[in-house]
This record gives C-alpha cells, sequence and structure tokens, in this order.
C-alpha cells in the first residue's frame, strides 16, 4: 500500500505538491478537530454531569413526594391512634377517607398485636381499592400477618419503616408498605400501614429525558431492583447478583463496589462498563432518603459524547470537502508550476538530442520556473557556442595532430633505419634508435660510408617541437650529409652548414650537432660538435671518456661561427656512444632525470653488448625510469665500434690521428720564411723516397709552399719563433700531408672559394693559395687537435694524377 | 372460477382429513402412554428452587417415566401445609426436612421415610461483626443477651442445641421468611441456610467483613434435612412404587451433579413459570451448595441417600431436647427402604 503511493508521489511533481498542499490543509483540519473535540469534551462532559445531576435530584424528589406524602398520611393516623380508642366505624371512615383523597395509596391497615386485641371493637381492618371502589373490611388476622415484615418489622424495631418493595397479586402492581407502630408504654399495640402502589414508578422514571441508550435503575435498600429497563430483573436480580454475574473477576468486583458506594447514603457519580452492552458510561446515583433506596441515572458516554462525535463528524466531513475543494486549486497550483517544466523538460529533451535551435517555453512570470527557463537559454546559447567552439577546437587538433604524425613520418623516413647498415662489413657494429616523443622534438642522426674506409656519423636535436623542427631537422640532415659528401670534413661542415642554415633564419631556430668521420680501419675519429651533447666513447678497458672539447655554437644560431675537428682514436671493441639530450633529459614522474650518470650507469653496466643490445637495453632503461612520465622530448642515441682496427702504438698516436698509422716522414720547421727552402728539400727528398711522380710533387710543394707561407706569416701574431711540423705518408693510392702548427685557430677549409671570377685586385689576400689547393689536392681537410691547427692534404697517385696541376 | 373454487375446496377437505387423522394419532398414543405408567405426585415443602433440582431433572430426563411413573411434581411454601396434602392422600410422596417429618410423626402422621436426600447440614447463625459503633461480635459468647432471630419450632431446634452446648443465652426473636429485621440490625444475628439465605446476604451487598458465620454442622450440630417421605400405607400397599420413585429421584441428583448446568436451566424455568423474586446466580449458589450437602465429598462419613441409626438417634434425641419433639419412633419404624445406613 505504501510503496504504490510513494511511487506514485515520485512519478510527478504534480502529485507530490498536492499531496504536500492537502496533507498540511488536513493536518491543520486535524489539529483544530482535535482541539476542539477535546476541549469541547470536558466542557460537554461536565454539563452532562451537571444535567444528570439535577436529573437525578428532580426524579428522587419526585419519588419521594408520594412517599412523603404516605409518611404523612400514616404518621398522622397513628397519631390519632395513639391518643385516643377509636371505635371500628370510625377508623373506617379514616381508611376511606385517606384512601379517597389519596389515590396512590391503594390500601390501608389499622392491626392491632396480638396481646391487644380486644382493646377496641375491632381487630384488624384493612381497605383497600377493589374492583368495585373502596371497600374496608374488618377481619381476624391471621398469624401469616404478624409474621410479614410490614408488621413484624415496626413491630420489633418499634419504629416506623418502608418495607422492601413487593408484587401484591391483588393489585397485580409493585407495591411498597409503610409501618408505623403505634406504641404505648413500650410496646406496640398496634400497626398503622399504607400500602402505595408503585404504578407510578415506571412511569416516572421511563419518561425521564435520558436521551437515546440513557436508562434508570432503581434499586432498594438491599440492591433489588425495584426498576429497572429489564423487566425480569426487577424483583429478581439485585445489583450486586448482577455483579456476580460477571464472567470477568475484575468486572464483577467493581460492580459490586459500584453497589456498595451507590447503597453508602450519598449521591454520586461514576464512570463504569455497563454489564448490560458493555460500554463505558456515567452513572448519577442518589438515594431516595425515605426508603433507602437508590436512582441511578445511567447514560453511555458515547451518547453523551454523540452531539461531540457529531459535530465533528460535521466538521471533518465540511473538511473533507474543503479538501476536495482544496485540491482543485491545488492541482492548478501544481500544473501551472509543472506546464512550463514539462514544456522545458520536452525542449531540455530535443536540446539533448542535439537540437540547439529549438526555442524554449515563453514564461511571463518572474518566478523561479521562469529563473530556471532563463538558465535553459543561456544554457542553450552557451551550448552552442561551446559546442561550436568544439567542433573548431577538434578541428585545430586534429590538424595538429596530423601535423604531428607528418613531422614524425618526417622524422622518422629521414634517418636510415636499415640495420645492420653496412652488410658488408661485419667489423661496423653500428646502431641507432630514435624514439620520438608525442610531439615531435626534431631529433636526427646520419650515417653513411664516405668510402670503405670513413663513417660518417652524426647525431643532432633540433631546438623546438613539431613540424617546424622536423623541417629544420631534414634541412640540416640533409645539408650536412650532402656538405660532408663532398668535404669530408666535420668541422668544414659544420661551418657549412651552419652558414647556410644562420641565413634568413627567421624562426631563430638552431640545431645542435655531432658530427665526426671514423676511419673504420685505422679507428681515428675525426669530429666536430656543434653545441651538442659530448659523446662518450668506452674503452674496452672500461674507461668511459667524454669528447667534451669546448663545443662550437649551434647551427643555425649565429653566422660565421668557426668550428674545429677534434680527432681521438678508438681501438677494437671500443663503443662509440652519441646521444640527445632526450637520454639524459627523461625524468620520472617526480621530476628525476635520467642524467649523465644514469647514462654512464648503463654504458659502465652494458656497454660489451653489441651497439643494437646495448641501445635497445638502453630505451628499456630509459622507459623504466620514466616509469610512465610522459616522454617529452626524442629519445636518440647511436653507437657504433670497430671490431677490427689496425693497431697503433700509443707514443705515436698523437701524429696518426689522423691517418691511421706513423707518417712516412716528419719534418719541423721554425716560423721563419727561411726554414721554406727545407719544406722543399724536404718534398723533393719525399717524392724521390717514396717515388713520386714530378707533376705531383709540384703540385704538393706548390701547395705546402701556399699553405706554410700562410702559417709562418699569420698564426702567430706574438712573433714569437713557434715549430710548424710537417708530416708525410704514402699509401698505395694516395700520398697525404699533415700540416701542424700552434697559432691561431683558423681553418682554411671553411674559407669561402676565391670567386676567380672577380678581377684580382678585389680578391681575398691568401684566398687563391686555398683555391689552389683545394683544386689542385683531392682531400683538403683541417682539425684543431689539442689547441693545434693540423691541415691534412691529400692527393690520389692513380691513373688520374696527370690531371693535377691543370 | 367454478374449477378453481373446487380445486380449494378439496385441498380443504384433504387437509382436514390429515389433520383429524394426526390429532387421533397423538390421542391414542397419549392415552397409551398414560394408561403404562403410574400416576405419582410429589409435592415440595418449598417453592420451587434448586432445592430441589434431583427432581425436576429426573422428570425432564425422564427417569420417572423409565421405572413407569408419572409424576406430578407441586409446590410447597408458607401456604402449602404439606403433612395435611399427605394425610389426605393429595400427595403420595412429599419432600420434607427430617426434623420437620418427625415433628408431624409425633404430630400423629403415619409417614415413613423412603430416602435421606441432604445429610450435611446447611443452617449457619450468620452475625453482623460490627453491628454499632464500638460494638464487635467474634465469638458465640458476644451473643449472650442480645437480640437474635432465630426460625421456630423444628428450625430453632439446632440453634438452641448449640447455644445450650456453648452455653451462649442470646434474646431469641422470631424469625419468618425474611431476613430484615437483621438487616436493619434490630438483631445482631439471624438463622440462615448455606444454599439460601446466606447468599441472599451476599446478594444484599454484605460482604466477609460486615458478617462472622457460625456453621452448625461445623459446630458439631449434625442435623440431615431432605429426604423423601409418604405414608405408612403407601409404604405397605405400593412398595415397588415407592422404590421405583426413590430410584429415579436419586437417579435425577446424580444427573443434577453430573450436568449442573443444564440442570440450572431446568431449574430456572420452574421459577421463571412461578415468578419467583429470585434470580439465576442465587439458584445457581445453591444448586451447588445443595448438591455439596447431598453428596459427600472423601472425608464425609454419609451415604448418598441414607441415614444413619447415630445421627437418627442423636437427631431425635436434639429435638425432643431442644426442638419440643414430644416422641420419637424407632429408627426401624421411621426409615425405610434401604434409606437406613447401619
Amino acid at each position: 500500500m505504501v510503496l504504490p503511493m510513494i511511487r506514485f508521489l515520485n512519478r510527478s511533481l504534480v502529485h507530490r505538491m498536492t499531496a504536500l498542499i492537502l496533507l498540511g490543509a488536513g493536518l491543520v483540519m486535524l489539529m483544530v478537530l482535535g482541539f476542539s473535540y477535546f476541549s469541547q469534551r470536558n466542557k460537554i462532559l461536565s454539563s452532562a454531569m451537571q444535567q444528570s445531576d439535577t436529573l437525578t435530584q428532580s426524579a428522587v424528589f419526585q419519588i419521594e413526594m408520594p412517599l412523603g406524602r404516605t409518611e404523612a398520611v400514616v404518621q398522622q393516623t397513628a397519631i390519632f391512634l395513639e391518643k385516643k380508642e377509636y371505635a371500628c366505624a370510625e377508623s373506617t371512615e379514616l381508611i376511606r377517607r385517606t384512601l379517597e383523597r389519596n389515590q396512590d395509596i391503594f390500601g390501608m391497615a389499622i392491626t392491632f398485636s396480638e396481646k391487644y386485641i380486644g382493646q377496641s371493637d375491632f381487630k384488624m381492618l384493612y381497605g383497600w381499592r377493589g374492583t368495585e371502589g373502596i371497600q374496608v373490611l374488618d377481619r381476624e388476622p391471621e398469624n401469616i400477618d404478624y409474621q410479614q415484615d410490614w408488621f413484624y418489622l415496626p413491630y420489633y424495631l418499634q419504629r416506623p419503616v418502608w418495607t422492601e418493595p413487593y408484587h401484591d397479586s391483588d393489585a397485580n402492581t409493585l407495591m411498597v408498605t409503610y409501618s408505623f407502630p403505634i406504641v404505648r408504654s413500650g410496646e406496640v399495640i398496634a400497626v398503622v400501614t399504607c400500602d402505595l402502589s408503585l404504578k407510578w414508578l415506571h412511569k416516572l422514571l421511563d419518561t425521564l429525558p435520558l436521551g437515546k441508550g440513557g436508562m434508570s435503575i432503581l434499586f432498594s435498600q438491599r440492591g433489588t431492583y425495584i426498576s429497572h429497563p429489564i423487566r425480569a430483573y426487577e424483583m429478581t436480580e439485585t445489583v450486586f447478583s448482577m455483579a456476580e454475574s460477571q464472567a470477568d473477576p475484575e468486572m464483577s468486583a467493581s460492580l459490586y463496589q459500584l453497589g456498595l458506594d451507590a447503597l453508602g447514603g450519598q449521591p454520586g457519580f461514576q464512570t463504569f462498563k455497563h454489564p448490560i452492552d458493555n460500554q463505558t458510561s456515567f452513572i448519577h446515583y442518589r438515594p431516595v432518603p425515605a426508603t433507602g433506596w437508590v436512582l441511578g441515572l445511567i447514560q453511555p458516554q458515547k451518547q453523551v459524547l454523540a452531539s461531540l462525535v457529531r459535530l465533528n463528524e460535521i466538521s471533518a466531513l465540511i473538511g473533507i470537502a474543503g479538501l476536495a475543494l482544496l485540491l482543485i486549486p491545488a492541482l492548478g497550483i501544481a500544473w501551472s508550476v509543472t506546464r512550463p517544466l514539462q514544456k522545458l523538460s520536452v525542449a531540455a529533451n530535443q536540446l539533448s538530442s542535439g537540437n540547439f535551435d529549438i526555442s524554449l517555453p515563453v514564461i511571463h512570470s518572474r518566478d523561479e520556473v521562469a529563473r530556471l527557463t532563463d538558465a535553459f537559454e543561456k544554457m542553450r546559447c552557451e551550448l552552442r557556442r561551446y559546442i561550436a567552439d568544439l567542433t573548431a577546437t577538434t578541428a585545430a587538433k586534429e590538424r595538429i595532430a596530423g601535423e604531428l604524425s607528418a613531422a614524425r613520418e618526417i622524422q622518422m623516413s629521414i634517418v636510415p633505419k636499415l640495420f645492420p647498415p653496412f652488410p658488408n662489413s661485419p667489423d661496423i657494429d653500428l646502431y641507432a634508435i630514435l624514439i620520438p616523443a608525442r610531439e615531435v622534438g626534431g631529433d636526427l642522426y646520419d650515417f653513411m660510408m664516405l668510402d670503405d674506409e670513413h663513417l660518417y656519423l652524426a647525431i643532432g636535436d633540433v631546438s623546438g617541437k613539431g613540424v617546424p623542427a622536423s623541417l629544420l631537422m631534414a634541412v640540416g640532415k640533409t645539408l650536412l650529409k650532402s656538405t660532408m659528401q663532398s668535404v669530408r670534413d666535420p668541422a668544414r661542415a659544420l661551418t657549412q652548414v651552419n652558414n647556410e642554415l644562420s641565413e634568413d633564419n627567421e624562426t631563430c631556430m638552431f640545431i645542435t650537432m655531432f658530427c665526426a668521420i671514423l676511419n673504420v680501419k685505422t679507428g681515428a675519429l675525426i669530429y666536430s660538435n656543434a653545441g651538442h651533447n659530448p659523446p662518450f666513447l668506452t674503452r674496452v678497458s672500461g674507461k668511459i671518456e667524454r669528447l667534451d672539447e669546448p663545443p662550437g655554437a649551434a647551427l643555425g644560431a649565429f653566422q660565421d661561427v668557426k668550428y674545429h675537428n677534434q680527432s681521438i682514436l678508438m681501438h677494437t671493441s671500443d663503443l662509440l656512444v652519441l646521444y640527445t639530450d632526450g637520454v639524459t633529459e627523461a625524468m620520472n614522474p617526480s621530476h628525476e632525470m635520467f642524467d649523465e650518470t644514469g647514462l654512464l650507469e648503463h654504458i659502465r653496466l652494458e656497454g660489451h653488448l653489441s651497439a643494437k643490445l646495448f641501445l635497445e637495453s638502453l630505451g628499456r632503461t630509459v622507459n623504466s625510469h620514466a616509469s610512465g612520465a610522459e616522454q617529452s622530448d626524442d629519445i636518440t642515441a647511436l653507437a657504433v665500434r670497430c671490431r677490427s682496427v689496425t693497431a697503433m702504438s700509443e707514443s705515436t698516436s698523437q701524429y696518426t690521428s689522423s691517418a691511421g698509422r706513423k707518417p712516412d716522414s716528419i719534418l719541423s720547421i721554425r716560423n721563419l720564411l727561411e726554414e721554406m727552402s727545407r719544406v722543399t728539400n724536404w718534398i723533393e727528398e719525399q717524392g724521390a723516397t717514396l717515388d713520386l711522380p714530378q707533376s705531383l710533387l709540384m703540385n704538393l710543394n706548390l701547395a705546402l709552399e701556399e699553405w706554410i707561407v700562410n702559417v709562418i706569416s699569420y698564426a702567430h701574431p706574438d712573433k714569437s719563433e713557434h715549430t710548424i711540423e710537417l708530416r708525410v705518408w704514402r699509401n698505395s693510392n694516395e700520398i697525404r700531408l699533415e700540416i701542424e702548427d700552434d697559432g691561431q685557430t683558423f681553418d682554411p677549409t671553411a674559407m669561402a672559394d676565391v670567386d676567380t671570377t672577380l678581377p684580382i685586385e678585389h680578391r681575398k689576400i691568401g684566398g687563391l693559395g686555398i683555391h689552389f689547393i683545394r683544386k689542385t689536392m683531392d682531400r683538403f681537410t683541417y682539425r684543431r687537435e689539442k689547441g693545434h691547427n693540423i691541415v691534412s692534404i691529400a692527393k690520389n697517385i692513380t691513373g688520374n694524377s696527370d690531371n693535377t696541376g691543370s | 372460477m367454478s374449477v378453481h373454487l373446487n380445486i380449494l375446496k378439496r385441498t380443504c377437505y384433504i387437509s382436514l382429513l390429515s389433520l383429524f387423522l394426526l390429532i387421533l394419532l397423538e390421542l391414542s398414543t397419549a392415552v397409551g402412554m398414560a394408561q403404562s405408567l403410574e400416576p405419582v405426585k410429589l409435592t415440595l415443602h418449598w417453592q420451587h428452587q434448586s432445592q430441589f433440582a434431583g427432581y425436576y431433572m429426573a422428570l425432564s430426563k425422564g427417569f420417572y417415566a423409565q421405572e413407569g411413573l408419572d409424576v406430578n411434581i407441586m409446590r410447597g411454601g408458607p401456604d402449602v401445609r404439606v403433612g395435611e396434602m399427605l394425610k389426605s392422600g393429595k400427595t403420595d410422596f412429599a419432600s420434607f426436612m427430617l426434623s420437620s417429618a418427625l415433628e408431624e410423626r409425633a404430630g400423629g402422621l403415619p409417614m415413613v421415610q423412603l430416602t435421606q436426600i441432604v445429610n450435611r447440614s446447611n443452617f449457619l447463625l450468620a452475625v453482623w461483626k460490627n453491628p454499632a459503633e464500638g460494638v464487635s461480635i467474634n465469638e458465640l459468647s458476644d451473643l449472650n443477651g442480645r437480640k437474635i432471630t432465630v426460625w421456630l419450632q423444628d428450625f430453632r431446634a439446632p440453634y438452641l442445641a448449640l447455644f445450650a452446648s456453648k452455653n451462649v443465652q442470646p434474646v431469641i426473636l422470631p424469625q419468618y421468611y425474611t431476613l430484615s429485621l437483621f438487616l436493619h440490625k434490630g438483631a445482631l444475628a439471624c438463622s440462615v441456610m448455606r444454599y439460601n439465605e446466606y447468599h441472599t446476604l451476599r446478594q444484599s451487598g454484605l460482604q466477609d467483613n460486615d458478617l462472622k458465620i457460625f456453621s452448625l454442622h461445623d459446630l458439631g450440630i449434625h442435623l440431615p434435612e431432605d429426604g423423601i417421605y409418604c405414608l405408612d400405607e403407601t409404604w405397605k400397599q405400593r412398595p415397588e412404587t415407592c422404590r421405583k420413585f426413590v430410584s429415579a429421584s436419586l437417579k435425577g441428583w446424580t444427573y443434577a451433579r453430573d450436568h449442573e448446568e443444564e440442570t440450572l436451566k431446568e431449574v430456572m424455568k420452574y421459577v421463571r413459570k412461578e415468578n419467583l423474586p429470585t434470580n439465576r446466580m442465587h439458584m445457581n449458589w445453591m444448586l451447588h451448595e445443595i448438591l455439596a450437602s447431598i453428596f459427600p465429598a472423601k472425608n464425609d462419613d454419609w451415604v448418598f441417600g441414607k441415614i444413619s441409626r447415630t445421627t437418627y438417634d442423636s437427631v431425635s434425641k436434639m429435638l425432643i431436647q431442644y426442638g419440643g419433639l414430644k416422641t420419637a419412633p424407632p429408627f426401624e419404624d421411621f426409615v425405610k427402604d434401604g434409606a437406613a445406613n447401619d
């Protein structure tokens, strides 16, 4: 019952509001009803009490009246008899007249006691209302007369007595007798009696205005019912026999007590459970003083309160009718509130299905619903705008994502990814990884065999991210590669690339770049660093060297930056590790970087592995260090090792670093032009020793002269004495010279080529000499090593040597 | 129209004929029954009440009819002189108090006892505990010199025997049909029957703390009460009828004992018919008490329906001494038909 009700109420605001309004009104009504009931109840009860008490009094008074008259009659008669002897005739007349005058009195008797019979001329006079009128009879009293209470009691009590009521079969009515003893000198000589018919009693009691359900009872001083609504109880039952007949002992005891209280001689009032109908009833009782009878007026509480109950019922009916009427405005209010809400909910449903053009219901009031509608309207506009924004943003994001993936594709497509890269050269163990970040960082690496011996290596990092970075990376990578192919000199290549990039660099982006050439035969590594993280070289011994000669500026940042070559010798199985800051700056969630220490530790632990395994495990280590933190930059590393390198002694290493083996001849001169003759002599000497063609020798000589004069003239601004060392190598197909000085840094290879189209006076000094060297020699490289300029020139001595010098 | 009338007439004839036949049948049965049953009259020594419940039950349950008797139970009362009815042959059997029967016998009525129904005495003396301010009655001796009411003649005898045995000398006023003098406190004590007046007092609103009750039986005054009597002549001429009557009467009492509720209903029928001023609760009490004084309990020394010689002897002695009884017949002359319990 309750659950469906709750469900019903929950289903609609209309139901709930209406129910609440009705409930509220109903509660108020109940309170009013309750208050009026209880306040009126007491009033009604006390007034009923008053009324009932008054009624009892008046009824007792009415019962008392005939009794009183009877008593008076008897007493008067007795007084006469006491004083003088009445003769039969007089007494008969007295009785006749009394009966005539007092219609209530049925019969009257004067009876002499046994002892005094003979004192008068009659023994017993009895007058009564017979069928033929009043009759008076003089008769002999029988034994039984003296044994009856009407004689017996006054005789022995010697005082007037009302007998218990009795049923008189002659008159066929209830009768009660008042007996008055005539006492002379302490002895009862006669008894005067009057029989009072109680026919009027029922009439009197039955016409008492007791109201519905009310009843009167009259019982004798023995408790015997004289009058009772149930006539069969009269003269048979007593108030105590009624109590006795109750099955419930408690009820029995309380009724018994009620009887005792009522017979106590005092008027009273009690609430009790009526044995006949089991209703809670009120009884007012009051003794009839003459006879000791008790009159009780009983009214069921229900009856007393009936008017009140009726009033309350009417009130309740009116209330219910009122509630029913209230239902109409309540529903009206609820509907007026919820109708716009319903419209709003329809509109909201359409809104939710994406129809933002729906028009919201128009609310004319300024109440909460109107405010809600306003809010909805605002929400609708906001949503529309928001969705438009979102659409745009999403498109932009998609575009960005597209760009990013494009960038990634560019990045990944541009770096060599085929491993092992040189299947024909098993001695070269090379591997590289590039793990792009979500936003492409613009890392790059590159490698390529320039010839059988020389391996070009590069690793770089473009500043910035995304497509611009990847584009710059592509440009940088391509530029560097092509430059390296032509100049075969890291420092010069970087210088050229830098110039290319820094020119019109409006984006202000730059690239850090490490670039190197490794002679895979000799292990000589020539490298130049443009602002990139210094790589690590792991010796087989476990020693880790950091190639951290001061790096130059990043590519593209400044124009005309000079980069210098450094060189170092790698031995068999030494591992060169190139990396970008994506490795060392990889962060974990608590912002701790992997750092160089992490990298060094990894190298120490895993440096013995093959390049591939080493880098793969490095990738895992970095990843585990990040432990879920988002990768912010590309992680790029390149590792290379030569498995077989021609060994060279450590003592000559400083000279062999560029060529791999010790020179065939060395010449040291001072920085004096006079020393040039020694150079010429030494060359010719070498030409003879090494069996060089004359044309080549001449070109070499000229080239040397050009360069050494240049060095002597400009390298040492302090004008003090310095040594210039010349070294020569004769390989099977090449003659190579190195010129080393400790002068100020000067990279001739970085010099722009002489514009030979210009008139001679506009050309740069020294430019021609360098131009000459470039023209005649097959290779012309520069490196700076331990504060020394080392220029290397080489000439192939295979068939085409005749072409040189043209 | 005439057809309809004919049908109506015919229906009437048939109906009348059937009715006549039916009445004839009923009459013949009744006559037949009457012929087979011996008509017998029983007169009770007081008005109809539970005191005589056994006879009502013997009649209503057909115990008399089973014995071949058609019993007519007639009420007694102050206006009925049972002895005279017996003497004149207006009744065959009569119930008497033993003391009244002995008095009748001594008065010259040749009657004998057929059965002793009530063996335990129900005589009590009810005394106001506190009749007036400062007066309190707790012992019999407190009644010395005080007014009390006691029944007359043979009913007075046990009280006199009691007072004599306890050496108490109250002023004894006559007590007739009501307790009114006692109730008006014109007497401090009155004689009551346990099964009757005692309960009437209670139904008048008197409680245990109002009354002090002395039981004569408990105080050693044994006086068997109701019994069934008939003329010696009846006993001699129709002993079988007497025996049958007694047997059916005792059966009625036994039935009453076993069916108190049903018996009470039957009693109330008699009471209502006579329009007697009593009520059901009173009859209920009376039935209960009378049965208790008829059927011996474990500790009682009498036998149902019989009287012992010693009791008879002591009763006759007491009645002679205190009840003004002139003479008592020998036990064998007075007690017949197995009522004797030697």
